[in-house]
């Protein structure tokens, strides 16, 4: 049994219909990328897996649970996070209060859970003082990244975390994910660097017009050449 | 024209009353993002409990704040938990409705309780003390304060630097505060909004209650239009400091306090136009500032 | 001055012209000419006496069946900066209806109905549009402050053709209101209390001040009548302070009055916004640099029971007061103290004697409706009548066709063309924390 299991979802914002019945795994420990087209119905798939679009039709179950209409802060509770592709920072905090905000629900959060992002973002607790907003793009994604973990999950949900950063600096971004994984928390992202993504990705979906197109491993798609041809920019 | 210090000193006192109503007014738009039109009915509610708790039960006029801090703190949650937590999605029109409709509902409230007549809270009369005597240049720097006064002051900067420490040291002042940046993300947070929501109202409901206090200790005379009379001028401070941030609404609250006494200084600028002088300032400040002195930050 | 097209005018004195024809035949175009010129003559005192007879007969026959019911309008502060003048116009009122309506005027009663103008002009002009339009009431009384009566004399009164008595409203403005005759008073207009209050002021030997002044129309009249005539004794006026109602502090207001050229400060303010103000300036020190008077606004039982003694003590002003030496006034002092157990302000006589006024014109005219009030109420306070100061009285005079002259508690109430009765003043001074009359002034006119 995978960790997650959407089952043949359907959502979409106020009458509008944008994914028609998408399913999708993860298993504990994978890495799984979600690539499509814009307009695909991607990030409107990663915000109904976490409640924050209402679920149509279809079903998720998280660990053998249904939580298809859980509240987002009980999916949190229950080790699913979420980081949003933009704004995902509170930009007047300082680092570090952000870092308590997304530990919110544990009350306050110990001192290990603070450790623990630092050892992952060293450049988090350098600037711990420092407001939010004032932080360069890739150390405010190191952030969003490091408020999600907070809670230590079993399940990381990443809307594009590579948007808008020069290409050096997406790198890093994906060396940390692969740092996260190792830590045994599984991830589930959505990228436009697909390339990229796909080789450190142990599973690929392709999405189009909201409804599954491919789906293998990172390497077969890579390398398939329809997929390639279509949404890998040759 | 000599620049009279005293008049400075009249309009610290004054930035100090609406001080703590522009906190309570900024933090709730901060935060939920709606207008308080209720705000000068809090500052009335306010004045009339230190009323209640000073002349009705003879309690000394401190303990008579603490009632109206706590009470009206307490009404903040009330009305949040009752009428504002099914409107927590609704639009800003809606919002503004139901405030002026809960303005108006108070102030009847207030009405069938103390009636219509001014009360009197009748404090000792108190000749000011007389600090300062002489000028230099064109600087009058006679200053008379009386013990009122200091308390006023004292009063709103402890409750001033209180809700500085609240929000920057306390896991619910800084979720009031991440809610106040990003409510979406909040959400996403696992910060559970609701109830930030409705402490934010217990906060801003109980600040405002220690204010209509301080006003009434001011004025010395109560009455159920009291509150509202002075909110437009809270709403100029709340304004000049960049609506929604609390720390711009401390500024904004003196220098609208202290720009509308010591206009009457200027030559041909009446007494009666100070209010209209205070509204000039922020105009001025917004063609500046359009944001405010804040900017849209806190 | 009346209009006589006005076609409610019309209706009521085309049913009434054949008696008039018949009864008073000789009288009746006097009559008509005397209403028209709304008293400017006397000559038409005998008309109008005959016309009073003729309805005062219609009148008791009605009364033998019950009698009609005339509603008037009060439209009173019940709330707001002005509250503590409601009770003493409704107490006011209350007296003199008991005496009409015991009497009864014209076969019928009075019936009082009443209305909150809450001191301001928003809610006292839709306070009488209700009255006007929902009760019809063809006469209106109230409110008290004169801004908000202008506004309701303006916006409601006279456009509609509803007789207009104020009671309160003291502004000289008023005077000069064009109001074809529907506009008249029971109180003297301010013009002669700034007068007094000027007068007073110089006898103390303040020959320079600071005014404080409510803005709006009472106070801005008052401070003008005050000034013209401080100025012709010989004395200066420093500055006019403009205060506006219901503010937290006045600290502003007071720091302009302080001026070193100033020997006194003269408040013209209402005692809410007068409270706030002498408060601070005890704390200021105000009172130990300068003399202080204030207008008649400032006497009140709240500023009494609520400003500490040591505020006010020493402060002087004018307040209007009734002829209090006179017979007709202290049988009404004492009927109110019977009915009320506490003695009368100028303020209940004045509504008492808009209440008297309104009851013997409405049997002098023999009906009730708003242009026969307006005619007949200039008429029966004329110098030439027979003097009467009761309902009783009243009644058999005009039943027997004579003028008459209503002596009313607050003086002769004589309304001059523009509606005004003359006042009298006494002038006043705070002794431990107590308003005490000192006697008449003698404004030396």
């Amino acid at each position: 049994m995978a960790l997650l299991e959407a089952r043949d979802v359907v959502s979409g914002y106020g009458d509008v219909e944008i994914i028609h019945g998408v399913s999708i795994d993860v298993a504990s420990d994978e890495i799984v990328s979600i690539i499509g087209p814009n307009g695909a119905g991607k990030s409107t798939l990663m915000k109904t897996l976490f409640s924050l679009v209402d679920c149509w039709d279809g079903t998720v179950t998280f660990r053998g649970e249904d939580v298809t209409h859980d509240q987002t802060s009980d999916l949190s509770r229950n080790g699913m996070c979420y980081v949003p592709q933009t704004d995902n920072v509170f930009p007047t905090l300082s680092v570090e209060e952000n870092l308590r905000m997304g530990g919110y629900i544990l009350g306050d959060p110990p001192k290990e859970n603070y450790e623990r992002i630092y050892n992952h973002f060293p450049i988090l607790e350098e600037r711990k003082s420092q407001q939010a907003g004032s932080m360069s793009g890739g150390q405010q994604q190191m952030l969003a990244i490091g408020r999600a973990l907070m809670l230590d999950p079993e399940l990381l949900l990443l809307d594009e975390p590579s948007a808008g950063l020069a290409p050096d600096l997406v790198d890093d971004v994906f060396e940390k994910i692969i740092e996260i994984n190792e830590d045994d928390t599984a991830i589930l992202m959505v990228e436009q660097n697909a390339r990229k993504a796909l080789k450190f990705s142990d599973r690929g979906y392709v999405l189009e017009m909201g409804e599954n197109r491919f789906e293998d491993t990172g390497e077969v798609l890579l390398n398939d050449s329809k997929v390639g041809e279509l949404y890998l920019g040759g | 024209m000599a620049l009279e210090l005293q008049l400075v000193v009249n309009g610290i006192v004054f930035g100090s009353i609406i001080l703590l109503a522009s906190i309570g007014l900024s933090l709730l738009y901060g935060i939920g993002d709606f207008a308080n039109f209720a705000h000068g009915e809090f500052l009335t509610l306010g004045a009339f409990i230190t009323f209640a708790g000073y002349v009705t039960f003879g309690l000394p006029i401190y303990v008579a704040g603490l009632m109206a801090f706590l009470f009206v703190g307490a009404l903040g949650v009330l009305i949040d938990r009752i009428l504002m937590t099914r409107h927590r999605d609704s639009t800003p029109i809606i919002l503004l409705i139901l405030t002026i409709g809960l303005a108006l509902f108070l102030r009847a409230v207030i009405r069938l309780q103390w009636g219509d007549n001014q009360r009197t809270l009748g404090m000792p009369l108190e000749r000011g003390t007389e600090l300062l005597q002489g000028s230099v240049g064109w600087i009058d720097y006679g200053i008379r304060i009386t013990s009122t006064d200091i308390a006023i002051v004292f009063l709103a900067l402890v409750l001033a630097t209180g809700t500085h420490l609240f929000l920057t040291r306390t896991r619910m002042g800084i979720a009031m505060r991440a809610m106040s940046d990003n409510k979406s993300l909040a959400k996403v947070a696992g910060i559970d909004t609701d109830t930030v929501m409705t402490v934010t109202w217990a906060l801003s409901g109980a600040l405002a209650g220690t204010g209509g206090m301080l006003l009434a200790m001011q004025t010395g005379v109560l009455f159920p239009r009291m509150g509202f009379n002075i909110v437009l001028v809270v709403f100029a401070a709340v304004i000049l400091g960049g609506i929604g941030s609390p720390y711009g609404a401390m500024i904004g609250a003196y220098i609208i306090g202290i720009a509308q006494e010591v206009s009457v200084m200027i030559p041909g600028i009446s007494a009666e136009y100070r209010y209209a002088f205070a509204f000039l300032i922020m105009i001025a400040v917004l063609l500046y500032k359009p944001q405010g002195l804040a900017g849209g930050r806190w | 001055m009346m209009t006589d097209n006005d076609p409610n005018a019309d209706d009521s004195s085309m049913n009434r012209r054949p008696i008039l024809k018949t009864v008073a035949a000789g009288g009746a175009t006097a009559v008509l000419a005397g209403c028209i010129g709304g008293g400017d003559g006397g000559d038409g005192g005998n008309g109008d006496g005959n016309d009073g007879s003729s309805d005062g007969d219609d009148g008791s026959s009605d009364s033998g069946g019950g009698g009609a019911t005339y509603d008037v309008g009060l439209v009173n502060p019940y709330s707001g900066d002005l509250a503590p003048f409601a009770d003493r116009n409704d107490r006011g009122s209350d007296l003199a209806l008991s005496e009409i309506n015991n009497e009864s005027v014209a076969g019928g009663k009075i019936n009082k109905i009443t209305a909150d103008s809450e001191t301001t002009s928003n809610a006292g002009v839709s306070a009488s549009q209700k009255l006007v339009n929902q009760e019809g009431v063809d006469v209106l009384t109230g409110p008290c402050s004169s801004g908000v009566a202008v506004s309701i004399a303006e916006s409601v009164t006279i456009p509609n053709e509803i007789t207009h008595i104020m009671i309160n409203s003291t502004a000289p403005g008023i005077t000069d209101l064009e109001d074809n005759g529907y506009v008249l008073r029971s109180c003297p207009s301010d013009a002669f209390q700034g007068q007094a209050l000027a007068q007073v002021v110089s006898d103390n030997d303040i020959s320079s001040v600071s005014l404080i002044v409510v803005n709006n129309d009472y106070g801005q009249g008052l401070a003008d009548a005050f000034q013209k005539r401080y100025k012709e004794l010989g004395n200066t006026v420093e500055t006019t302070i403009p205060a506006e109602q219901g503010r937290s502090s006045y600290s502003a207001q007071l720091n302009e009055a302080d001026n070193p050229n100033s020997e006194g400060i003269v408040f013209i303010v209402y005692p809410q916004s007068f409270q706030t103000m002498i408060r601070e300036a005890y704390q200021m020190g105000i009172q130990e640099n300068y003399e202080i008077f204030g207008a008649e606004s400032m006497v009140s039982d709240e500023v009494e029971q609520n400003v500490d003694p040591v505020a006010i003590n020493g402060m002087k002003g004018t307040n209007p007061s009734p002829p209090i030496e006179s017979e007709v006034y202290q049988t009404f002092a004492e009927e109110f103290q019977n009915e009320y157990d506490r003695q009368p302000t100028v303020w209940a006589a004045y509504a008492y004697d808009a209440y008297m006024m309104l009851g013997l014109a409405i049997h002098s005219a023999g009906e009730y409706s708003s242009d026969a009030v307006a005619n007949a109420i200039y008429e029966i306070s004329r110098p030439e009548g027979t003097e009467v100061s009761s309902i009783a009285e009243g009644k058999s005079e005009l039943d027997a066709g004579n003028a008459i002259n209503y002596q009313g508690a607050s003086g002769n109430v004589n309304l001059d063309e523009n509606g005004d009765p003359s006042g009298s003043y006494q002038h006043w001074e705070v002794i431990d924390g107590t308003f005490e009359m000192q006697g008449f002034v003698d404004t030396g006119q």
